[in-house]
């Protein structure tokens, strides 16, 4: 996958903002860009060059799930793969997830092998599609 | 109440008829044991109200300890709480930070040692050559060694202060405990006051104590947040990706 890809971070803690970005620049991904919670991400994702999008689900102001929607309702976004990565644990949850087209979910908290694991997937299932 | 008071007034009107009885047959002594008997029994009437004032009285103090015990809680223990809760979100996440910025101190000595290590390639491969240069080579060893130690300190200094930022945990634990303990004060609080306005078994208490170990139901709407482990039934990541390529993921 290209490693110059352009991921977008969305969480409202800094510190797993953080821990996100070293990871992924652990992997080669160096160009991140972040934003604390879906409100924020969207105008972001509005303006273009995103090409991945890791979120948290439980955010102030616009939550995980929103965002996704927003994603997936709007034609310049519906492509973008989403990996959700949150603390909600109930299968309820993880089915709203997929039933709403998340690409990925990961369970915090998690080690950098998960991250990878669940990346390689998603970038394997979207160079299938193509 | 009413049954007792007519009771009283029966015995009474008794009591001074024979006393009517006694002074108009001039029966003295008689009338003397009257006039007794009827002192005694206001006298008894006086005691009982007492009894009764003394009751109320202590019902009413034991209700103001209660109002205060909840005033001071409500008005002081809980805005603490809330505040120390809220220190323990700041430095955990202080903490997170620096254990943040030490592991990017580690990965520069990282990229350091590497540097090293091609140092070390380079002199080998000048060895290779026919003539090698030996000064050369050995002035990339002793450059190498020196960088190596550098780097050495630096990363035991880098490691001594990683240990040092989990101190948060200690004292986060502390305050968590203490808030623990002041949730648990309200509860027996709020259950003494249930107890209390209830009246006796059978009463919402009851309800709300057998509901104790139920877990706190998320209201509609809201997430479940962070599973505890033992405590929620929380799916793990293996779950999580079971149940997702059962659904086609």
């Amino acid at each position: 996958m290209d490693k110059n890809m352009r991921i977008l971070i969305v969480d409202d803690f800094s510190t797993m903002r953080r821990i996100v970005k070293n990871q992924l620049a652990d992997l080669g991904y160096t160009n991140t860009v972040e934003a604390d919670d879906g409100k924020a991400a969207w105008p972001i994702l509005q303006s273009g060059g995103i090409d991945f999008v890791i979120t948290d689900w439980n955010m102030p102001g616009m939550t995980g799930i929103e965002l996704l929607r927003n994603i997936r309702g709007d034609a310049r976004t519906a492509r973008i793969p989403v990996l959700m990565v949150t603390a909600e644990a109930q299968r309820e949850q993880i089915i709203e997830a997929a039933q709403a087209g998340v690409n990925g979910y990961i369970i915090k908290p998690f080690t950098a092998q998960t991250l990878k694991e669940k990346l390689d997937r998603i970038f394997a299932r979207v160079s299938e599609a193509a | 109440m009413a049954a007792e008071m007519a009771a009283r007034h029966a015995r009474m009107a008794h009591r001074l008829r024979e006393l009517l009885a006694a002074l108009e047959s001039g029966d003295d002594s008689a009338f003397e044991a009257g006039i007794d008997a009827l002192m005694r029994e206001r006298q008894d009437g006086l005691f009982a109200q007492v009894a009764r004032l003394t009751r109320d009285l202590h019902q009413a103090v034991v209700e103001m300890r209660m109002d205060e015990r909840l005033a001071r809680i409500a008005g002081h223990e809980i805005p603490d709480a809330r505040h120390r809760l809220d220190y323990v979100v700041q430095m955990t996440e202080r903490a997170a930070h620096r254990t943040l910025d030490l592991v990017d101190c580690a990965r520069a000595v990282v990229r350091g040692i590497e540097e090293i290590a091609a140092h070390l390639a380079a002199a080998a491969a000048l060895l290779e050559r026919a003539q090698p240069d030996l000064a050369e080579v050995g002035r990339r060893m002793h450059d190498a060694h020196t960088q190596a130690v550098q780097h050495a300190a630096h990363l035991r200094t880098t490691l001594s202060e990683l240990a040092e930022a989990q101190a948060y945990q200690d004292l986060s634990g502390q305050i968590i405990r203490r808030v623990i303990a002041l949730v648990g004060k309200v509860e027996t609080a709020l259950l003494e006051l249930l107890h209390r306005s209830s009246g006796g078994p059978g009463q919402p208490v009851d309800r709300l104590q057998s509901a104790a170990n139920r877990p706190i139901q998320a209201q509609s709407g809201e997430l479940a947040g962070p599973a505890v482990p033992g405590k929620d039934d929380a799916a793990s990541q293996q779950d999580a990706d079971e149940l997702l390529a059962r659904l086609g993921f």
